[in-house]
């Protein structure tokens, strides 16, 4: 006797997006080091900051396209893009962070938890892993026409409690 | 002023205002741009031949992954016949495709399912970049990493090492299982 079951009724809409996510991670992650094998940390590092900046432009573009958002003008508007693109692309639980305002033109970015970093230390990896995050949000400001100063104040990976990163705009898009 | 990440502000995303299929897309596009990315900047420092190598381990052993997740997430533990391999397929391609990728599948007869690419955008890309002769397809290393994760038996028809529809013009393949009747 054949049993029939209908198992897309058994998955939210939510946990669908959760395993696109995550397979795209998953992919990205397998495709660094599919290079490591052949090539070594170095090229491996270098390849994966040069994508990771190209995608984040258009990550960054293909959300304020789909979310029909006007230019980024002020620190406000900064702040929400990049929380947006945060919770878009990397939502809580498996990452956990808040931007503190600093000034009109400067955020302080507080990663607490880094999915990344925590899949780095399980592999053994963290001393040969380079982190992408600064090269993605170079592309996300390249989108935002934004030209946009990041500094690493402490590092997870290094044994930070969490991931301090000083964000100064130099030049507002208006 | 101060935005968290955790817990009880989940609401208040604003991309909440997009609806299930235009997440799914945009993450499916940025997904295969970024696989695409990593072809590409692959190919101009390593060449071909190592990118194949590299491009087709990636996609295997992503594929494994990617399986294991949507089988935990429907509550599957194992494929025991045809017509739970098939609510699989329908389900695995209920998340996995977006609108931009034009394929199709039936099932001509019990235990045979047949994949055809309509038009492939692997194909598309690579022949952009000048490599299409010497490309070897990427794709249906996904297929064969879900049903060798999944333990599935079955044989290919035909098999292709490079790309079919460079070589033909058209792209399928026909899987062939066992699964008891």
């Amino acid at each position: 006797m054949i049993e029939r079951v209908n198992l897309i009724n058994f998955l939210s809409q939510e946990s669908k997006i959760e395993i696109l996510r995550k397979n795209w991670m998953s992919h990205d992650a397998r495709a660094q080091m599919a290079i490591v094998r052949e090539f070594g940390w170095k090229k491996g590092n270098k390849l994966n900051k040069m994508i990771i900046s190209e995608m984040g432009k258009v990550m960054m573009f293909r959300l304020i396209n789909a979310l029909n958002l006007p230019k980024v003008s002020n620190i406000n508007d900064i702040y929400n893009i990049c929380i947006t693109a945060m919770e878009f692309y990397y939502p809580p639980p498996s990452m956990s962070y808040r931007f503190e305002y600093v000034s009109e033109n400067e955020l302080l970015g507080v990663v607490e938890k880094c999915a990344i970093i925590e899949q780095v230390k399980k592999l053994k990896v963290k001393d040969y892993y380079e982190c992408g995050c600064f090269a993605m949000r170079s592309g996300w400001y390249k989108a935002l026409g934004l030209d946009v100063k990041e500094e690493c104040l402490s590092c997870i990976k290094d044994g930070a409690s969490q991931c301090n990163i000083a964000v100064k705009v130099i030049k507002w898009n208006k | 002023m101060q935005y968290s990440s955790k817990g009880d502000k989940m609401e208040q995303m604003i991309y909440r205002s997009l609806d299930w299929k235009d997440i799914k897309e945009i993450l499916i596009k940025n997904w295969m741009t970024h696989d695409g990315m990593w072809f590409f900047h692959c190919v101009a420092r390593c060449g071909i031949k190592k990118t194949n190598k590299i491009n087709r381990a990636a996609v295997k052993s992503m594929a494994k992954i990617e399986i294991n997740r949507i089988k935990k997430a429907f509550g599957f533990d194992k494929i025991q016949n045809f017509k739970q391999f098939q609510e699989l397929v329908k389900g695995i391609f209920e998340i996995v495709k977006a609108d931009f990728m034009d394929f199709s599948f039936e099932y001509p007869m019990f235990n045979k399912f047949k994949f055809t690419m309509n038009r492939c955008f692997a194909y598309d890309g690579v022949k952009r970049l000048g490599y299409i002769e010497e490309y070897e397809c990427g794709i249906f290393e996904r297929l064969k990493g879900w049903f060798d994760e999944l333990g599935i038996n079955y044989r290919i028809n035909p098999k292709v090492k490079g790309c079919m529809m460079n070589e033909r013009g058209i792209c399928f393949r026909e899987f062939e299982f066992n699964f008891p009747e």
